[in-house]
């Protein structure tokens, strides 16, 4: 054997060797692709849960939400509409001696009956039942009407589309985020026209709520602290499946606009 | 010098495919291995011309070179790890590997005869590297698909080429000793070998990220 060759039995050593080690590397890999495998397994199940679990706790919101609305609507037509009823009775029978008097118990009367009016209104607003009274659209269209009624605004609806119907949870969950947007415009927009739009597209829908406001950066609601209102509006559009955006710059007005890409058939 | 061998081919394949997805390198640590790739065809284009052409020993460059390669890898899983734990370890490695590179040269092995005890702990390493990754990814609270992963593969290809050197470096100082196996013939054969697998892993690799890179 030439001195500098390599034995027979230590070059077979080391080749077992080699291979020995690249076994055991492709065993390591293989666990690593089964293991990685389950574990994507377990993520996907995970999330499944969680997101179910959000969905339930955000159903639950809102139908708390809506109970207490319930009563308090109830409380505002039962309770104080009944005491301003009887107010403007007892007005009626008031016995005046100079004119003067009765101007001052008219004027009074019609202030008391524009409370109640206004209660009245309130109330059916708060109430969710009105949409199954009027339907989505029409239910809009008197949010609206109250809105331009207070004469600080000009509302415009537009209706696109072959009209179908939606879940009454869709429509409430719809007519909540409206609410919503709309009390956000009263409050902080400084904004003239208020134009909202619904768009009917089998199966899908879509609605848009635009303002001539002051505007806002939406970065800087997400993260900041206040803009729970926003948060919530997303939060129900999560809740039906819905994708909602924030289009809006400072001093360039605001649009909010919810699209549910099948509206027709999902149910909460 | 020339007709090449094949191994070199095939790092000459790898760099060519890195230059070409440049685009998708060019945010991630991924993209030091153009660079990188260079080195080691000059490094290997130059032992080549020591070895053949000027008939000089050439393990000089080597003790450069490996050093310096393992520090590459390491650098690497530093940046790709996401376990606060992995990353010191790999800083650590990062500062006592070079320091043991240096010790080993100036007072255990010198300069001029090829170092083999930087090889085998460097070999030691990186499998303990490619191993922590591997558990990094485990710890990952998100979906991972490995086949597009560029780290997995190219942690592959070095778990492959390391844990394959590994059983002769174990040896190397022996064989050496020994005078046996001094013309390297089964060194040659497992190391070009296991480049094959190693720069295809890493060609790969580098391939993913403009898989990825397109999708985004």
């Amino acid at each position: 054997m030439h001195k500098d060759s390599l034995p027979e039995d230590i070059k077979n050593l080391i080749l077992a060797l080699a291979v020995i080690f690249i076994c055991l590397g492709v065993f390591i890999i293989l666990f690593v692709i089964l293991f990685n495998k389950r574990k994507n397994r377990m993520l996907r199940e995970k999330q499944e849960i969680q997101s179910r679990f959000q969905q339930e706790l955000l159903q639950t919101q809102i139908e708390i939400q809506e109970q207490t609305l319930k009563t308090i609507s109830q409380e505002i037509h039962d309770n104080v509409g009944q005491i301003l009823s009887l107010a403007k009775l007892n007005l009626n029978t008031f016995p005046f001696t100079n004119d003067e008097q009765q101007t001052k118990i008219n004027d009074t009367k019609q202030l008391v009956s524009k409370a109640i009016i206004d209660l009245r209104n309130l109330s059916r607003s708060m109430y969710g039942d009105q949409l199954n009274e009027l339907g989505l659209n029409d239910a809009i269209a008197n949010e609206l009407s109250i809105i331009r009624n207070t004469g600080q605004f000009e509302t415009q609806l537009n209706i696109e589309g072959e009209k179908f119907k939606l879940s009454l949870q869709h429509e409430l969950v719809i007519f909540r985020m409206l609410q919503e947007a709309l009390n956000n415009i009263i409050k902080h927009a400084k904004a003239k026209n208020i134009y909202v739009t619904l768009q009917y597209n089998n199966p899908a829908f879509a609605i848009s709520v635009t303002d001539d406001g002051k505007g806002f950066d939406p970065d800087s609601i997400n993260n900041s602290k206040n803009g729970m209102g926003l948060k919530s509006m997303k939060n129900r559009a999560a809740l039906i499946s819905g994708n909602f955006e924030i289009d809006s710059n400072n001093g360039k007005g605001s649009t909010l606009s919810l699209n549910i890409p099948d509206a027709k058939t999902k149910t909460l | 010098m020339f007709p090449l061998t094949l191994d070199i081919y095939f790092e000459i394949g790898a760099f060519i495919i890195s230059l070409l997805c440049f685009r998708s390198l060019r945010d991630k640590p991924l993209k030091w291995f153009i660079p990188f790739l260079f080195f080691i065809i000059v490094v290997e284009l130059t032992g080549r011309h020591i070895r053949k052409d000027l008939h000089l020993p050439n393990s000089w460059l080597y003790n450069i070179s490996i050093p310096l390669e393992y520090c590459f890898y390491t650098f690497l899983f530093y940046k790709s790890y996401t376990n606060r734990l992995f990353r010191q370890t790999a800083v650590s490695l990062l500062i006592l590997f070079p320091a043991f590179c240096i010790v080993n040269i100036l007072f255990l092995q010198g300069f001029y005869s090829f170092n083999t005890n930087i090889l085998l702990v460097g070999n030691c390493i990186t499998i303990i590297l490619c191993c922590q990754f591997f558990v990094d990814l485990f710890q990952r609270e998100v979906e991972i698909n490995l086949l597009v992963e560029p780290m997995f593969w190219i942690s592959t290809g070095l778990l492959f080429f390391n844990i394959g050197e590994l059983s002769y470096s174990m040896f190397y100082q022996y064989l050496l000793q020994h005078r046996q196996d001094a013309t390297g013939k089964l060194f040659i054969l497992i190391h070009k070998n296991l480049i094959y697998f190693l720069y295809s892993f890493i060609s790969i690799g580098i391939l993913c990220t403009r898989i990825r890179y397109r999708k985004t």
